[in-house]
């Protein structure tokens, strides 16, 4: 699931996964990489593609899947709490 | 920890932003390749497979812009574009640029050179730790604050009664004749009390500080040698402590060296740099010299100067009841910063040169604005054209403040250099006695104030120049550019106004100039009651047991006369103790008829002949002569001013008075010689040499050397040379120094007010000379604008002499104001000089008047070449060019 990918296809991995609901300008991944890498989270190097074309592929470093399990946490922190304040009723808080 | 990471890599990036940029590009080609690949597997045709590929992809050139902006510094990478553009700018008129940078550099190297001087008289910190914890012990009254001096018990008293200070010490000063082998020489030496190393906080280099012991009872024969008098004359022996060197024929044990670097002791008799420090104790308890201990303290850590101050209060209350009589009733004994005590003789003159300099730099900031404001009219269309290209006004305010800023930080490179000579010349003229002289460096200091100086007179005449620039609208420029119309009235009459400021303040220092000068003519031309010309002096100091009496000192001076008065061109020789005219005497009380008189005379011991070697007049009575020896009645001459004093309304001729225990007979009065030239002439009291006694001799030889006076007929100086192997001849091992003439002493004593003249009077040719390019650029822009008019009115008829009056008028005009204006402020200011001035007011109407008209003068010299220029002008070309 995390292997070493490149630009498109993490650009098609992600339509996959978020059901083509996320359909964003592909263009707009190229940057995000390239700061990422430039923080260490993951690196790249070229690489013949599954049809022979050239591409660079990226995979995580330890950092970046310490930065990714950080990430998570976060993330499912926050979205537990947004989540009980959907989920609360008024007899709860009596 | 993270911010900082992006810092870094927006900072790689922007160094490194093609690589970035290349990577992108590189990554959306093969992205590109990839989708379009399987578009066609999807079954697309090429051509179509390509372009959907693209439209997903989004807009690439966007996405390039974005992460340029994001990920590089485009504040950085703007600056770097605008300094590229200010180079090519500045490097296409290179005559604009180099004006402007000669004109800043002049004014910012001047402001270097004296910021240099002031901080390291004025507000360097002393090289001590702590410095601002060291205070001196001054009285204030109503008057205002003075050193004070104390006497030996009222150091002990003080030293008791010490609670705001950690320690408390007392000095003085003193000449020494210090021998090494056989050679002589006169050094200054500084007697402390215990505590004076502490106080300033330091340690010898080598060897010890006093001990306690070594400062009691009548002192120990100790000494600490400074660092450069150990380097010259013992070269630098570490082998040095414990040895034995002579001073004034007594043998003194080294026990330390001083660190180098110590301020010397400002003293008006004996200024520069201390050479050896012994105990106070050896000279504490004698009469004289024990009335004159300076008191430095160090306050107690944590203790501010206004709590010490508080309790000075306590301590003047218990000193006044121990000493009923040193203290007037208005006085209090307080606390002032040692540092400011160090520069308090030059700090207001310095300020005020330092203020004079700076109108310079104005004056110079308000000349390249106009030069400036100049281009921004010929460079109307550019700014036009890219504020129609979608330039924001606050990017074009920008580009013009880079342009001033890179012309002003060039200007200060120069500046720099500009100051290092100008700082050595600077040195070079300063009177020897400045304060601090060596804390003077062109240092860090220096530098981060021309930085700042430049960037801020770069965003001073600037910053206007770049509001023109980018106010106003697009279009009207555009046109107004190209047509011939008259431009904008507004930015002539702030081109103007400019100018006015600048004749303005260039007023003012020609004013404080005038002033300055006035009064060195008063003072080089006052009367300082002897003739200086063609009079030799030179100092010499005898000391140990050959001169241990006064007959001893007197015989030698006897022989030296005998031998000097027959040398050709001699047409009189003699000897003075106790002060040069001019210089400094030796205060004294007298009495008459066993009363005090409360005010002190300057008593000088003469040898005969002295008033006809030195030219002074003799009014009543008869000079004193060789008969006048010991065996003889004292007998003494007085000054007008002396009579005046000790025997008002009566014939001085005949009467006594009281001094050092004995009856005087004045048998003469002489005119009053001067001490200070722009003072008037002390009470002077002339006692024969040969009938002083000798503790009153050697006293006074503990501050003053005794100097041989010769009168010459031909060059004083030319005789030099034979009357030192005379003096020589008679006992080599007599102290020579300070061979000059009379002239050269007065120049001396005018030699701090030569300095400030000279200096206030560059300051001022210097903002005449800018005042005067002002008002020349100014009117010659006018003429160029009025050009069209000039030709209409000359077709009309107007003769050549109306179109000079035409444009004399506006010059005039600029110049009237500006003299208004400055006279004002030149009113309100040259009372800063006030007391510098001496015989001139602050407002001398020959000062104000004489610079207005030139100024006048010189404004209407540089609006007639303009003038004389617009004269030339053929109406038909102009009228043509419709």
């Amino acid at each position: 699931m995390l292997g070493p990918l490149h630009g498109y296809g993490i650009a098609r991995r992600i339509e996959q996964i978020s059901g083509e609901m996320l359909s964003v300008n592909q263009g707009t991944l190229y940057p995000v990489l390239l700061r990422l890498e430039q923080e260490g989270a993951i690196a790249s190097e070229w690489a013949s593609s599954e049809n022979n074309r050239r591409a660079r592929f990226y995979r995580l470093t330890r950092t970046g899947h310490k930065l990714l399990e950080a990430e998570k946490r976060d993330w499912e922190q926050g979205a537990a709490i947004i989540a009980r304040f959907f989920e609360v009723k008024t007899e709860d808080l009596a | 920890m993270r911010s900082l990471k992006r810092f870094f890599a927006r900072a790689w990036n922007f160094a490194a932003k093609r690589r970035g940029d290349e990577r992108l590009h590189e990554e959306m080609e093969s992205h590109l390749a990839l989708q379009t690949d399987e578009n066609i597997r999807a079954g697309m045709a090429p051509e179509e497979a390509r372009r959907q590929a693209r439209l997903k992809l989004g807009g690439v050139e966007t996405i390039r812009e974005q992460f340029h902006a994001e990920e590089g510094l485009p504040f950085l990478e703007t600056l770097l574009q605008d300094l590229r553009f200010a180079f090519r700018v500045l490097r296409n008129s290179p005559g604009f640029a180099s004006t402007v940078v000669i004109t800043l550099a002049l004014g910012i190297g001047a402001n270097t050179a004296v910021f240099s001087i002031v901080y390291g008289v004025v507000f360097r910190p002393l090289p001590y730790p702590h410095p601002q914890q060291i205070v001196e012990l001054t009285e204030s009254s109503p008057r205002g604050i003075d050193e004070k001096d104390v006497t030996y018990q009222e150091l002990q008293f003080l030293q008791e009664h010490s609670s705001p200070f950690q320690f408390l010490t007392g000095y003085t000063v003193q000449g020494y004749n210090l021998s090494v082998g056989n050679k002589t020489e006169r050094v200054k030496g500084q007697p402390v009390s215990t505590g004076y190393l502490h106080v300033l906080g330091i340690r010898p280099v080598l060897g010890r500080d006093f001990l306690a012991e070594e400062n009691t009872g009548t002192g120990a024969r100790v000494a600490i040698l400074s660092y450069g008098i150990w380097q010259t004359q013992m070269g630098g022996d570490r082998e040095i402590i414990g040895r034995t060197i002579t001073l004034d024929g007594e043998p003194f044990t080294v026990i330390g060296v001083m660190p180098p670097g110590l301020e010397g002791s400002v003293d008006p008799i004996l200024p520069g740099d201390t050479d050896v420090w012994t105990p106070l104790a050896l000279v504490g308890q004698t009469a004289g010299s024990g009335e004159n201990i300076e008191v430095l303290g160090r306050l107690r850590p944590g203790l501010s100067l206004a709590q010490a101050q508080a309790q000075m209060g306590s301590i003047t209350t218990a000193f006044g009841k121990s000493f009923p009589h040193e203290l007037d009733p208005t006085t209090t004994l307080s606390i002032q910063p040692y540092q400011t005590m160090l520069s308090s003789d030059v700090r207001m003159i310095l300020l005020v040169l330092f203020g004079a300099v700076g109108l310079v730099l104005l004056i110079a900031c308000a000349n390249v604005a106009n030069l400036l404001l100049g281009r921004a009219t010929a460079r109307s269309r550019e700014f036009a054209v890219r504020a129609a290209l979608g330039a924001s006004r606050m990017r074009l305010v920008r580009q013009v403040l880079t342009e001033s800023i890179l012309v002003s930080i060039m200007a200060a490179l120069l500046a720099l250099l500009l100051a290092r000579i100008g700082m050595q010349w600077l040195l070079a003229l300063s009177p020897s006695d400045l304060p601090r002289a060596s804390d003077i460096h062109l240092d860090a200091w220096a530098f981060a104030f021309t930085l700042a100086v430049a960037v801020m007179t770069g965003i001073l005449f600037g910053l206007v120049p770049a509001f023109r620039a980018s106010f106003g609208e697009i279009h009207g420029k555009l046109v107004e550019a190209t047509s011939r119309m008259s431009s904008g009235r507004k930015r002539g009459r702030f081109r103007a106004a400019l100018v006015v400021s600048e004749v303005a303040m260039s007023l003012i220092l020609l004013t404080g100039a005038a002033l300055l000068i006035e009064t060195f003519w008063h003072v080089l031309n006052s009367d300082p009651g002897f003739n200086p010309t063609h009079v030799l002096s030179m100092e010499v100091y005898l000391s140990g047991s050959r001169y241990g009496s006064t007959e001893s000192v007197s015989r030698y001076y006897d022989e030296a006369v005998q031998r000097i008065e027959p040398l050709p061109g001699v047409q009189s020789a003699s000897a003075i103790t106790a002060g040069l005219p001019l210089r400094r005497g030796a205060n004294f009380g007298l009495s008459v008829a066993g009363k005090p008189i409360s005010n002190t005379f300057e008593v000088r011991m003469v040898v005969p002949n002295y008033f006809r070697t030195m030219g002074v007049p003799l009014l009543l009575g008869r000079p004193l002569t060789i008969a006048d020896d010991d065996k003889s009645t004292s007998v003494a001459v007085i000054s007008q001013e002396a009579a005046r004093l000790l025997f008002p309304g009566q014939n001085p001729i005949g009467q006594r008075f009281q001094f050092a225990r004995l009856n005087w007979q004045v048998v003469g009065v002489v005119g009053g010689v001067k001490s200070y030239l722009d003072k008037p002439a002390e009470a002077g009291v002339y006692i024969p040499l040969a009938q002083t006694p000798y503790p009153v001799l050697d006293l006074v030889s503990v501050w003053f050397p005794e100097y041989i006076v010769v009168r010459t007929s031909t060059d004083p100086l030319a005789l030099s040379h034979s009357v030192e192997e005379q003096l020589q001849a008679i006992d080599p091992s007599v102290g020579i120094g300070h061979v000059r003439t009379m002239e050269q002493v007065r120049s001396a004593a005018v030699a701090m007010r030569q300095f400030n003249m000279t200096l206030l009077s560059i300051f001022a040719a210097l903002a005449l000379v800018l005042a005067a390019i002002g008002i020349y650029s100014v009117i010659t822009y006018s003429v160029a604008q009025r050009t069209h008019e000039i030709g209409v009115r000359m077709a009309l008829g107007a003769k050549h002499g109306d179109v000079i009056r035409l444009v004399l008028r506006q010059g005039m005009v600029l110049a009237g104001l500006g003299v208004g204006l400055g006279t004002a402020g030149a009113l309100a200011l040259t009372r800063l000089l006030e007391s510098y001035l001496y015989r001139v007011r602050p407002t001398d109407p020959i000062a104000f008047s004489s610079t207005a008209l030139l100024l006048v003068a010189v404004a209407m010299l540089a609006s007639y070449v303009p003038a004389w220029r617009a004269t030339r002008v053929d109406p038909m070309v102009v009228l043509r060019h419709e």
